[in-house]
C-alpha cells in the first residue's frame, strides 16, 4: 500500500509537532502545509514539505491527500475540520476539538456525511507515566478506585519573567478559544478521566480568574463515573511553566494502594535526555530505529497520538481517540461552564450551594 | 554643596489600613506640592501583582487615595508591548471605578520629541506629551529579571516602551518624576518575595541608587545609572542590608526556561546522527 498522503493545516509550534511525528511513522508523510505566516511554511519547507500554501482551502483544493492534520487556533477547527472532511480527508485535530457542541457535532456530521475518521489530539493518555497507570489499574493492581485526582496547571498565553514575546490576541479572546483554562487543559483531563473510567457525568464545576483576564485562569470540577470513581479536576493558566518541568498529576486513591504518575516520571529530566539520546545513538548503531521523542519526554505523547490515529486510517478502522469522545469532552467542558455559572449566581444570591439532579 | 535628595522607606502591610497608612505617612513625609498629577506604575506585563513583577495595584490605590485630597490625579496607563490591555487585566478599570480617579491611555496621547545629551552623544525620545508637561508620580515594583528595573525603567517604559540603557537615560531625564513611591509590598528578585516595604523619594535616580542593593545589585553594575552618579544612597527608616537579607537573590533565566540556541544546534546534530525528530523549540534556524 502506498503512503498515506497527509496534508497539514497550521505549520506553526504544534504543527511542527505533527510534521516531525509524521516523519517517524511508517506509511504516511506530509505532502503538503499551509500557514499563513511565511516563517512558519519556510521552516515546513526547510523540513522537506514539497508544497506549501498560505491558504489552506487552496491546499485542500490543489492537493490530492488522504488525511489532514487542523493544527490551527481553535476558531478555525470546525471551518477547516468541515472543508478537509468535505474534501474527502480524514482529519486530525488539536484540541480542545471544538469551541462549543454546536461546532463539534457540525465537524462530526461532515465526517460521516463525507463517510471519513476523526481523531483528537488528547496526549495525556499517552504520556509514558499515565500509560504505566493505566496498565496498573487495568491489571487490577490497586482494586477498585473510588477516588482520583488529576491536575494539569501552566502559564496559559502568558510566559515566565522576563517579558519577551508578544502575545497573540486570539489567546486572550474567549471567542477565539472557547474558553480558558478549562477548555485549553481540562479536555485533556476529562479524556484521561474517560479512558480510564468511562463514561463521566459533572457533579460541580467552580471557576475563577485571579487577575482581571477575560475568561477563568482557575477551575475546579468534580465528576463521577461509569465505573463507580469520583474524581476532582482541576486546571490553572497561573503558573509559570520552565520546560521540560511541567506541573500535572494523576492520582488514583484505591482501595489496595495509591498509583501516582509523579512516581513514573523522570526524577531528572536532563539527565533522562541523556540517557535516551545515548540509547538512540546506540540503536542507530545497531540499526534500529530511534525512540522517538524519548529525550524530550513529553513530545512522545503527540507522536504515539497521531500514529494510533494514521494506523487506524490505514487499517480502515475507527480512531482511538475518535470525534465523538472529542465532543463529549466539549461537552464536559460546557456543562462545567453551565454550572460554573449557576454555582456563581446562586452564591451572589447568597444561596448555601447545593447541586442536584434537578 | 549640594544636598543629597532624601530617600525614606518604611515597613507596610500588603494591603488594607496597614498599607494605606504607610503609603499616606510616606506622602505627608516627602512627596513635594503638587499640581494635576499623574500616577505611573509598572503594568508593562500581565504578571500576577504577588510575583512583584508589576506594581501591586493596592499601592496604587492607597497612593491616589492620599494624592486626590490635596490635588487632582490621573492614572495613566501605559501600552504593554507584550499583552494587550495589561493595566485592565491587573485591574486598573476597576481599581479607576472604584476610586472614580480619571485614566489617561499614554498610547493615545500626543508625542514629543526631547534631545537628551548622554556621556556627550545626544539621544531622542519620544515620549507622551502629558508625561513631559505635567507632574509624574512614578510607582515602580522592585525588580530583577535579572537587570534592575524599578523608578527609571518603569518611567522610561512607560514613556518609550523601551528598557535600553539610552532610552532610560533619557526618558527618566526628560520626564524626571516629582515624586517617587517604590512599590516592595511584593518584589521580584529572581523569585517572587513578599517584601513589606515601600521606599519614597523625589528624585529617581536616588531612588534607584538606594534599592539597588536591596536588589543585590551595586549601583554601578546599574549601566543606565552612570550618568546620575552610582555612589550609595541611604535609606532613611530602613537599612537596605537587612532588606537585601531577606529577600531571594535567584539567577533569572532571561529566556524564560526557553531553550537557548545553542542547545538547538546540538539536538539538530544529536537528531541527524540517530534519526530521531527535532521539536519546535529546536528547530529554529536549521537547514535540516
Amino acid at each position: 500500500m502506498s503512503d498515506l498522503r497527509v496534508g497539514l493545516l497550521g505549520a506553526g509550534n504544534i504543527g511542527t509537532v505533527h510534521l516531525q511525528s509524521t516523519r517517524g511513522i511508517d506509511g504516511a508523510s506530509v505532502v503538503a502545509a499551509a500557514d499563513v505566516v511565511p516563517d512558519n511554511r519556510a521552516r515546513a519547507e526547510k523540513q522537506g514539505v514539497p508544497r506549501t500554501y498560505e491558504d489552506y482551502t487552496d491546499l485542500l483544493a490543489e492537493e490530492d491527500l488522504d488525511a489532514a492534520i487542523v493544527a490551527l487556533p481553535p476558531f478555525l477547527h470546525a471551518e477547516a475540520t468541515v472543508a478537509a472532511a468535505e474534501a474527502g480527508c480524514h482529519v486530525f485535530v488539536e484540541k480542545p476539538f471544538a469551541r462549543t457542541v454546536e461546532e463539534g457535532q457540525r465537524m462530526l456530521d461532515a465526517a460521516e456525511a463525507n463517510d471519513v475518521s476523526l481523531g483528537v489530539d488528547h496526549t495525556i493518555r499517552y504520556q509514558p507515566e499515565v500509560q504505566t497507570l493505566k496498565e496498573q489499574y487495568d491489571a487490577g493492581r490497586i482494586g477498585h478506585v473510588p477516588l482520583a485526582s488529576i491536575a494539569r496547571i501552566n502559564n496559559g498565553p502568558f510566559a515566565a519573567p522576563p517579558a519577551r514575546q508578544p502575545v497573540s490576541g486570539w489567546m486572550l479572546d474567549p471567542d477565539a478559544t472557547g474558553g480558558g483554562a478549562l477548555m485549553d487543559l481540562g479536555v485533556h483531563l476529562f479524556d484521561v478521566l474517560e479512558h480510564f473510567f468511562g463514561e463521566l457525568t459533572v457533579e460541580y464545576a467552580h471557576v475563577d480568574a485571579s487577575m482581571d483576564l477575560p475568561y477563568e485562569d482557575s477551575a475546579l470540577v468534580v465528576v463521577s463515573t461509569e465505573a463507580g470513581t469520583q474524581a476532582t479536576v482541576s486546571a490553572g493558566f497561573f503558573q509559570w511553566e520552565t520546560p521540560p518541568e511541567i506541573t500535572g498529576y494523576f492520582r488514583l486513591e484505591g482501595v489496595a494502594d495509591t498509583l501516582r504518575s509523579e512516581d513514573h516520571l523522570p526524577k531528572q529530566f536532563m539527565a533522562h535526555a541523556a540517557k535516551s539520546a545515548l540509547e538512540n545513538v546506540s540503536k542507530r548503531a545497531r540499526g534500529q530505529e530511534p525512540a522517538y521523542f524519548k529525550p524530550t519526554y513529553y513530545y512522545q505523547a503527540h507522536y504515539r497520538a497521531l500514529k494510533d490515529f494514521l494506523d487506524a486510517v490505514a487499517a480502515g478502522e475507527e480512531p482511538p481517540v475518535n470525534g465523538a469522545a472529542g465532543l463529549r469532552m466539549v461537552e464536559h467542558v460546557q456543562t462545567a461552564y453551565e454550572m460554573a455559572e449557576g454555582t456563581r449566581a446562586a452564591a451572589n444570591a447568597g444561596a448555601n450551594v447545593e447541586v442536584t439532579d434537578d | 554643596m549640594t544636598e543629597s535628595p532624601r530617600v525614606v522607606g518604611r515597613r507596610t502591610d500588603v494591603s488594607g489600613p496597614g498599607l494605606a497608612g504607610a503609603v499616606t505617612d510616606l506622602v505627608a513625609d516627602c512627596a513635594p506640592e503638587m499640581d494635576d498629577v499623574l500616577v505611573v506604575p509598572d503594568c508593562h506585563y500581565a504578571f500576577h501583582p504577588s510575583t512583584g513583577m508589576v506594581t501591586n495595584p493596592d499601592v496604587v490605590e492607597a497612593l491616589v487615595e492620599a494624592l486626590a485630597s490635596t490635588t487632582d490625579v490621573t492614572l495613566a496607563l501605559p501600552d504593554s508591548q507584550w499583552v494587550e490591555d495589561a493595566p485592565s487585566m491587573l485591574g486598573y478599570d476597576a481599581l479607576a471605578d472604584r476610586t472614580g480617579v480619571e485614566t489617561l491611555a499614554l498610547g493615545e496621547a500626543d508625542t514629543v520629541e526631547r534631545t537628551v545629551r548622554i556621556d556627550d552623544e545626544r539621544h531622542t525620545v519620544t515620549v507622551p506629551k502629558p508625561l513631559d508637561e505635567q507632574a509624574v508620580v512614578a510607582v515602580p515594583t522592585l525588580r530583577a529579571d535579572p537587570d534592575l528595573a524599578a523608578a527609571m525603567v518603569t518611567v522610561a517604559e512607560a514613556a518609550t516602551g523601551s528598557r535600553e540603557r539610552s532610552d532610560v537615560v533619557a526618558a527618566s531625564a526628560v520626564v524626571d518624576p516629582e515624586f517617587v513611591l517604590l512599590d516592595g509590598t511584593y518584589t521580584f528578585t529572581g523569585a517572587p518575595h513578599k517584601g513589606r516595604f515601600l521606599v519614597a523619594g523625589t528624585d529617581a535616580p536616588a531612588v534607584d541608587r538606594a534599592v539597588a542593593p536591596v536588589a543585590g545589585l551595586k549601583p554601578k553594575a546599574v549601566d543606565y545609572l552612570r550618568p546620575f552618579g552610582v555612589g550609595r544612597e541611604a535609606i532613611e527608616g530602613l537599612h537596605a542590608e537587612d532588606l537585601a537579607a531577606e529577600l531571594p537573590h535567584e539567577q533569572t533565566d532571561p529566556n524564560g526556561g526557553e531553550q537557548p540556541a545553542v542547545m538547538g544546534a546540538g539536538y539538530r546534530l544529536y537528531a541527524k546522527m540517530t534519526g530521531d525528530l527535532v521539536p519546535p523549540q529546536f528547530s529554529g534556524g536549521s537547514d535540516d
